[in-house]
């Protein structure tokens, strides 16, 4: 419920942006056989933009925000579910 | 021996008006341009009244009556204070200091003359 | 290569998981477990890439070239989105105690047994082309290896070691091996610590694996990457540099979706990655390492595929793309690579195996096994006998079940497939899942009917497109089922169903399954009436962050139960010591006595219940509860009222906090316009004051020399003719005072009259000059003047200008050298209009006062010993008309040490575009 942090919403740009970076038409553009530097076009642009991806979902998941708290507070539930309910 | 009136002010012409009224009623005049000047002025010499304006360059008035006040070789000064602002306010602050009148500008020579000669003339008996 | 070493080789090998899981739960029940690291825990979700990915993958580019990749592209978008799905996910698992994919679906759909068997049901169908697809590569492999000829290169042989088939051996050791391992506890959703270690230490050993051979391809036979690129671009393999276009991207599509669907959806993923979480913010790391992990492990997949190709591309018989991982090791003579590849083989196979039948033994226990007794009774349920030991029973059945299920899958189908085609189709079955997952945790609407009907469409869509037409091709059914359709009726082709064709089976199944699933699951639940106990659960999951710190649902059960009664149920199914132990720990957490007779309340009995779903479901708990709870299951409505209500109650007091926030900000808002308020009091006062001291100040002289002359006829003619200069003097500077104020007054509130008018800056500045000739030669300053002959014209008031620069200038002769006075006055033209600049050789401007010096009244203090002429108002009114006609007036301190005060007017041609956009 209070969970409209920076996170998710940095979470689904990436997403938006793996469908579009992934799939036709942006796909075909870089679907090519041809050598760059000695390898396959095709090759360097997935596992390029594969890797770019990689590293901002960890950038994105790094960052510090208030989601962090929440799952701070979850090891707490977690612990507390272990050892029953609580009652209000 | 003629009194001697201290004119602190920094008006020139409000000056020269005062010097002339004095004069006139027998008083030697000294003049001070601004609040240290008159403050030096008093270390020389002890005047027997001063004639103080309260918007003055470097130190105001107000802060120059509190130092009169202060050096006990003055204890018998008199002081009259001027201000072209007629607050209230401004002149109980003058009272509380120390002051022994209040005039607020523009003045009647006449009764300022008069007013010079009677706290004057009224010193002994107040020390 | 003996059959001998390559056995003893691979049970050694099992007997160190064996021992490395034996360690590991030893350990974790003394100390802090080693498997809780977000490392670990990645490694062990990296039990997605099995066979498949081993050996499969490397098939697929050595055919089709980079269309292996989706499988692994779409688990990284799914993971890119862990804070909006996973995380929530795994929050549900653990505070509804969910034991797997069955358990989650059921247990959102109003806990009733019905949908959770069904689950089940596709769960382990769809999971038989998969564990069939690990048979099959553990049994070629092993063959291949062992055979260990020239011919064995291209074509494994088929003929039986040990007189049984091999793949029945594998499929037997694999099940006894994964009986041993998963069902030593009975608590499902209790951590399996040592499992999770055995997973992640497969994955590593894959993984180096892979990249041992990887290397030895790439660097060993061939010079690096460009070196093997360049080889295979010669020998004309260039198609296998792309996706394989055949299909029009719309088949790496299909993968892309199903993969991402199936990382979720697949029962094993499910299980290993939710439910034996240890720790929700190691998903902070894993979101990015496990899709590392991925794209490692796939880098040398096109080498490998290439350089299998070039080998043998030249014989007669076309080689097994499949096997490469073994076969290219083994041509260049290197046993030893070979072996290790094998293992690593067999610890992606096993990995997958193990994990996959505990997660369907669990399920087919508590959701199809479980209920089934419970509803023919067969279950004497009031009796009081220890059931755990049925329980473990029933699951190793069922390990060893879906093992057998997998090699009869394979017997049937699996020989006349690739590895990947098989793998699909249980991605395709898993897929089914998905939108009663998704639509679970974001939909409150999703029904128990709506998520029945979906399932149940979708799984006979995949049945009648994958299942049976993989059946036919292998001759259990005729293959005109295929060709003509069942009965002729050529509308119903499995692969072109009512006639839709021109996609690949996969895209055509997939399209087919998702429009009746999603379709029905969604109109379904609409049409459909949600009892009580849907909306509750509906609510608990969707909203499971609003209600996860007070657990809510514990006034579920109202009617009674004795505490020993409720020990005793759990107790039949967890075991007495373990229940007795949870008893009195959770007495102990909420500070109380626990006596046998007492009645539980609903804390307790919820407690009860969770512990219950742990082992055995949360349908089956429910339906055990009741048969304890005396007094009905209290009004579900009610509880869901309350739900509801907390919801409102949350959402309500959210808009609170917002509104107080607000008014804060309001009240800050206030603050401050009061703050400035005063301030602008105190300024008007100040103001007022000192008009008063300037006019009163003029008046003062008046008066007294008015008196004096009227009191002294007999004063001295050369006395009384200064004395009336005075009075003139004084009048004049009153006048002037009065006009500045007028103006300055009129200007501030804009009603000041402008002429504005195209006028040259040169003249207006030299007719300022002229006007201040008096008081220049009165004071004997020098005065220079600089001012071209070309200026721009400006727009301005002529006046009001000379009025500036007259001001500026006289400013300036008050306070430069009293001795040897000088005063420039310059006039230039810049870009966008014409700057005048007058500079004193005074002492300049104090610092303290040079943000003030452009404010009324603030002349005086402080500056020089004598007290300036004039009213303090001039630059005032200098910055009001500066300002107005669009300039700018600023005051610096020259490094001469004089003051040098500027302005701008802009230029006619500029200034009309300002004006108007003020």
């Amino acid at each position: 419920m209070n969970r409209t942090g920076r996170k998710k919403e940095w979470s689904i740009l990436l997403f938006v942006v793996c469908l579009i970076a992934f799939v036709p038409p942006v796909l075909t553009i870089f679907d090519k056989p041809g050598l760059v530097f000695g390898i396959p076009l095709s090759i360097l642009y997935l596992f390029g933009t594969w890797s770019a991806v990689i590293i901002f979902t960890a950038i994105g998941a790094h960052r510090r925000s208030p989601e962090e708290r929440t799952i701070a507070r979850a090891k707490v539930d977690d612990k507390s579910a272990a050892s029953g309910p609580q009652v209000r | 021996m003629s009194h001697t009136v201290l004119v602190v002010e920094d008006e020139p012409n409000i000056v020269l008006s005062l010097q002339f009224i004095l004069k006139q009623a027998g008083f030697t005049v000294r003049v001070a341009r601004d609040g240290e000047l008159a403050l030096k002025a008093i270390d020389d010499y002890v005047p027997d009244l001063v004639l103080l304006d309260i918007m003055l360059p470097k130190q105001d008035g107000f802060s120059v009556c509190e130092a009169i006040r202060a050096n006990r070789r003055c204890d018998k000064v008199k002081i009259i204070m001027l201000s072209a602002k007629s607050r209230d306010a401004d002149k109980e602050r003058a009272m509380a200091l120390g002051a022994d009148e209040f005039v607020t500008k523009p003045f009647s020579t006449r009764e300022l003359g008069q007013m010079v000669k009677d706290i004057v003339a009224f010193k002994p008996s107040v020390s | 290569m003996s059959g001998g070493l390559v056995l003893t080789v691979s049970f050694l090998y099992l007997g160190l998981l064996f021992a490395i899981a034996q360690f590991v739960d030893k350990r974790a029940e003394t100390k802090r477990p080693l498997t809780r690291n977000p490392y670990i825990y990645t490694l062990s979700i990296a039990v997605f890439c099995t066979s498949w990915t081993f050996y499969g993958s490397v098939g697929l580019a050595a055919n089709k070239g980079l269309d292996f990749l989706p499988i692994y592209l779409g688990p990284t978008f799914v993971f890119v989105l862990w804070s909006v799905v996973w995380v929530k996910i795994i929050r549900i698992c653990k505070l509804h105690r969910i034991t797997s994919i069955a358990d989650f679906i059921a247990s959102r759909y109003g806990k009733r047994a019905g949908l959770g068997g069904l689950v089940t049901v596709i769960a382990v169908v769809g999971t038989m082309p998969y564990i069939s697809l690990q048979l099959k590569s553990i049994a070629t492999s092993f063959r291949i290896l062992v055979g260990s000829s020239e011919s064995v290169l291209l074509t494994a042989p088929t003929d039986p070691i040990f007189f049984i088939d091999t793949t029945l051996i594998v499929a037997i050791a694999l099940a006894l091996f994964a009986i041993l391992f998963g069902t030593r506890h009975i608590d499902a959703s209790e951590h399996h610590e040592g499992l999770v270690a055995a997973i992640a230490f497969e994955s590593v050993v894959k993984l180096v694996a892979f990249l041992a051979v990887g290397f030895f391809v790439t660097f060993g036979l061939y010079n690096g990457f460009t070196d093997l690129f360049a080889t295979a671009a010669q020998r004309g393999m260039t198609e296998l540099f792309t996706v394989n276009a055949d299909s029009d991207y719309s088949l790496w599509m299909t993968m892309t979706i199903l993969s991402m669907a199936a990382i979720i959806c697949l029962p094993r993923q499910f299980y290993i990655t939710a439910v034996e979480n240890p720790d929700e913010s190691y998903l902070r790391k894993t979101t990015w390492l496990f899709p590392l992990y991925l794209l490692v492990i796939n880098i040398f997949v096109l080498p490998i595929a290439l350089a299998g190709r070039l080998i043998f591309e030249g014989q007669s018989a076309p080689a097994d793309a499949d096997m490469f991982m073994l076969t290219v090791p083994l041509f260049h003579d290197q046993g030893v690579l070979a072996l290790v590849a094998f293992v690593g083989g067999l610890s992606a196979a096993t990995s997958m195996v193990i994990v996959a039948a505990i997660a369907l033994s669990t399920m087919v226990c508590n959701d199809l096994i479980m209920p089934l007794l419970l509803r023919w009774r067969w279950l004497n349920i009031s009796k009081n006998d220890d059931l755990t030991g049925l329980l473990l029973t029933i699951r190793r059945v069922s390990i060893l079940l879906v093992l057998i299920l997998g090699y009869v899958y394979y017997l049937i189908a699996s020989e006349s497939y690739t590895l990947v085609t098989i793998g699909l189709v249980s991605f395709s079955a898993a897929a089914q899942f998905a939108p009663a997952i998704i639509g679970g945790i974001f939909w409150k609407g999703g029904s128990y009917r709506g998520a029945l009907a979906g399932l149940a469409l979708g799984f006979l869509v995949w049945l009648y497109t994958l299942l049976l037409p993989s059946f036919a091709q292998s001759g259990w059914l005729p293959i005109s089922f295929i060709e003509d359709g069942p009965w002729g009726i050529t509308l119903l082709k499995p692969y072109a169903l009512f006639g839709m064709e021109g996609f690949d089976r996969l895209t055509h199944a997939l399209i087919w399954s998702m429009l009746l699933n999603i379709g029905a699951y969604w109109i379904v639940s609409l049409i459909s009436q949600q009892t009580a106990i849907e909306r509750i659960q509906g609510t608990l999951f969707v909203d499971v962050f609003g209600h996860s710190d007070d657990e809510k649902d514990s006034r579920y059960w109202r009617g009674s139960a004795t505490i020993s009664d409720l020990q005793q149920l759990v107790g039949r199914f967890v075991g007495g010591q373990r229940v007795a132990e949870a008893f009195s720990g959770f007495a102990a957490s909420r500070d109380i006595n626990l006596r046998k007779s007492q009645t539980a309340d609903a804390t307790m009995l919820d407690f009860a219940e969770k512990m219950l779903a742990g082992a055995i479901g949360s349908a089956t708990a429910r339906v055990m509860m009741g048969s304890v709870v005396k007094g009905e299951i209290v009004g579900l409505d009610e509880v869901y009222r309350i739900l509801d209500e907390t919801s409102q109650v949350i959402e309500y007091s959210h808009r609170l906090e917002q509104k107080s926030a607000e008014l804060e900000e309001a009240t800050t808002q206030l603050r401050n316009a009061n703050e400035r308020l005063k301030e602008l009091d105190s300024l008007k006062d100040h103001f007022l004051s000192m008009v008063s001291h300037e006019l009163r100040t003029p008046l003062t002289s008046l008066r007294a020399f008015g008196e004096i002359l009227a009191d002294n006829p007999d004063v001295p003619l050369e006395e009384r003719a200064q004395f009336l200069n005075v009075i003139i003097k004084e009048s004049q500077r009153l006048t002037r005072l009065i006009d500045q104020l007028l103006d300055l007054a009129r200007m501030e509130a804009g009603q000041m009259d402008w002429s504005l008018d195209v006028i040259d800056m040169g003249s207006a500045v030299e007719e300022a000059l002229a006007a201040l000739e008096g008081l220049v030669q009165e004071n004997s300053v020098h005065m220079n003047i600089n001012v071209p002959e070309m200026l721009p014209a400006v727009r301005a008031d002529r006046d009001q200008l000379i009025q500036v620069v007259i001001n500026l200038v006289s400013n300036a002769i008050k306070y430069c050298n009293k001795q040897k006075g000088e005063i420039t006055v310059t006039v230039s033209s810049e870009t966008d209009g014409v700057l005048v600049n007058v500079l004193d050789n005074g002492r300049g401007i104090p610092d303290e006062i040079m943000d003030q010096i452009f404010e009324k009244f603030h002349q005086s203090a402080g500056i020089g010993d004598d007290k300036p002429q004039g009213s303090g108002l001039g630059l005032a009114i200098c910055r009001e008309i500066v300002t107005f006609l669009g300039g700018e007036i600023w005051v610096a301190n020259d490094i001469g040490g004089g003051a040098s005060f500027s302005f701008t007017i802009p230029r006619a041609d500029r200034q009309q575009a300002r004006l108007s956009a003020e």
